[in-house]
């Protein structure tokens, strides 16, 4: 206790504990499902938002001068379904079809 | 997409990666030239990654029931979803994108989180990520196209490639595999080609995977690399890392103790702080008010909700004279005493 009372005293950081401290030479390495829940843990406080997505394509992506096209229904033809497998093809046709106009 | 194409990953795990990151998104998109007939899944080609959810259950954030909440409430509002499934599905999208930042050299990747009828764009980097804000694609399509469009047009540096890395030559690929083969990665990796700056010269150091890669996200995130320089012809070990822009330089740390005379320290040979890459992520988590102008001035983003504290990370890359040896090579527990001794005299 009084180790972490100096901790805080001296304006440190605390000794934590993260996946990069951890797992570079353990034997027992963990499942996937393991590291997903590691890994949620691990960025907890890092995500910011929700950001209006103009604003993020204006700070990310948007360098060109040229437009994309006006489609906001585009997407709207995907079937809908409970089963995540049978969006990805129709979803790829329609990505495709997008990005390729104009 | 002209530029690039969109692979179905979702049952290929990548057979390059780690044991315990055998894990791949539903949707993969590469540059249109790589060859996926026989490695469907690359984390080190990958452009951007899409993952698809059937309905709204998993979506790892919670955005604000209205827009017109007080600042108060949106500084109280918990933005990361706290049920067990959506806090998976957020550690799903962290370790993917960890993996391909870990595979790569990047400053950013981006991903798509499609949770019918739902979707948000998330960008990544050393500091954090920033989210987009839900919106509905089934009745409003045009985010999700501006997104693709623009995606699609970005340049590689916009993507989040690092120019200050590429791939390496036939001539090159030959050098790496004569001089580094005593380093060589039990996995599959690319030989590749660093750029680095030594006043006014470019000077180029051959890799062929590094010694670690990096576990987390976020922090340093440090690689290190035993590398060959062909100009003269001689090996150095390089170190690749984001450091925190209130900490010192280690390169500038190194030169002093060189100066100095310090025992026991490798000679710096050239290197720093990398021009233009720094992170983004912290410009968005600033929560304090300007004091230092006439009137204050809030810098805190209005559409944010939590309290945070992300740091802002500078991209160094130093090259130093001495390659050193993994900590499980030592041959006997004096051999590494002695080099704990050497360390405490260097100190």
């Amino acid at each position: 206790m009084s180790t972490l009372r100096s901790n805080i005293d001296s304006g440190s950081s605390p000794i934590k504990k993260s996946i990069q401290s951890s797992s570079v030479y353990q034997t027992n390495l963990p499942s996937a499902t393991k590291t997903r829940d590691l890994m949620a843990k691990d960025m907890s406080g890092h995500f910011i938002g929700p950001m209006p997505v103009a604003e993020f394509l204006k700070e990310y992506l948007s360098r060109t001068r040229a437009k994309p096209p006006r489609l906001p229904k585009v997407f709207n033809q995907i079937p809908k379904t409970t089963v995540e497998k049978n969006m990805y093809q129709s979803f790829v046709r329609w990505l495709y079809i997008s990005c390729r106009t104009n | 997409m002209s530029m690039c194409k969109i692979v179905n990953t979702s049952s290929r795990p990548d057979g390059d990666s780690r044991k315990d990151k055998k894990i791949q998104p539903d949707l993969s998109v590469y540059d249109k030239d790589v060859d996926t007939s026989r490695k469907v899944m690359q984390y080190g080609k990958l452009q951007t990654f899409i993952e698809f959810k059937p309905d709204e259950s998993s979506d790892p954030f919670c955005d604000p029931p209205c827009a017109d909440i007080t600042s108060k409430e949106r500084i109280e509002f918990q933005f990361e979803a706290l049920a067990k499934k959506r806090m998976d599905c957020r550690g799903q999208f962290a370790s993917y994108a960890t993996e391909m930042l870990a595979r790569q050299h990047r400053t950013r990747s981006f991903s798509v989180y499609v949770g019918d009828p739902c979707v948000r764009f998330i960008c990544w980097d050393r500091s954090g990520a920033v989210v987009t804000e839900k919106f509905n694609f089934r009745e409003n399509s045009q985010p999700l196209v501006d997104f693709l469009w623009y995606f699609n047009r970005a340049s590689e540096a916009n993507r989040g490639r690092d120019t200050t890395v590429r791939s390496a030559t036939q001539g090159e690929i030959y050098l790496a595999h004569e001089y580094l083969i005593r380093w060589k990665n039990e996995k599959d990796r690319p030989v590749i080609v660093f750029e680095i700056q030594d006043n006014d010269c470019t000077r180029e150091f051959i890799a062929w995977g590094s010694m670690a890669d990096p576990e987390s996200l976020t922090g340093r995130a440090t690689r290190a690399y035993p590398v060959y320089e062909q100009a003269s012809g001689k090996q150095y070990f390089l170190k690749d890392s984001w450091r925190a822009a209130t900490l010192e330089r280690e390169s500038e740390i190194l030169r002093e103790l060189n100066e100095k005379g310090v025992r026991n320290v490798p000679r710096f040979v050239c290197g720093g702080d990398i021009v233009g890459h720094t992170t983004l992520s912290h410009k968005f988590s600033v929560e304090d008010i300007e004091q230092n102008t006439p009137i204050p001035v809030e810098r805190r983003k209005s559409w944010k909700c939590g309290v945070h504290k992300l740091a802002e990370r500078i991209h160094h890359r130093f090259v130093e004279d001495f390659i050193g040896h993994h900590l499980d090579k030592f041959t006997s527990s004096k051999q590494f005493m002695k080099v704990v001794l050497d360390g405490f005299i260097g100190m």
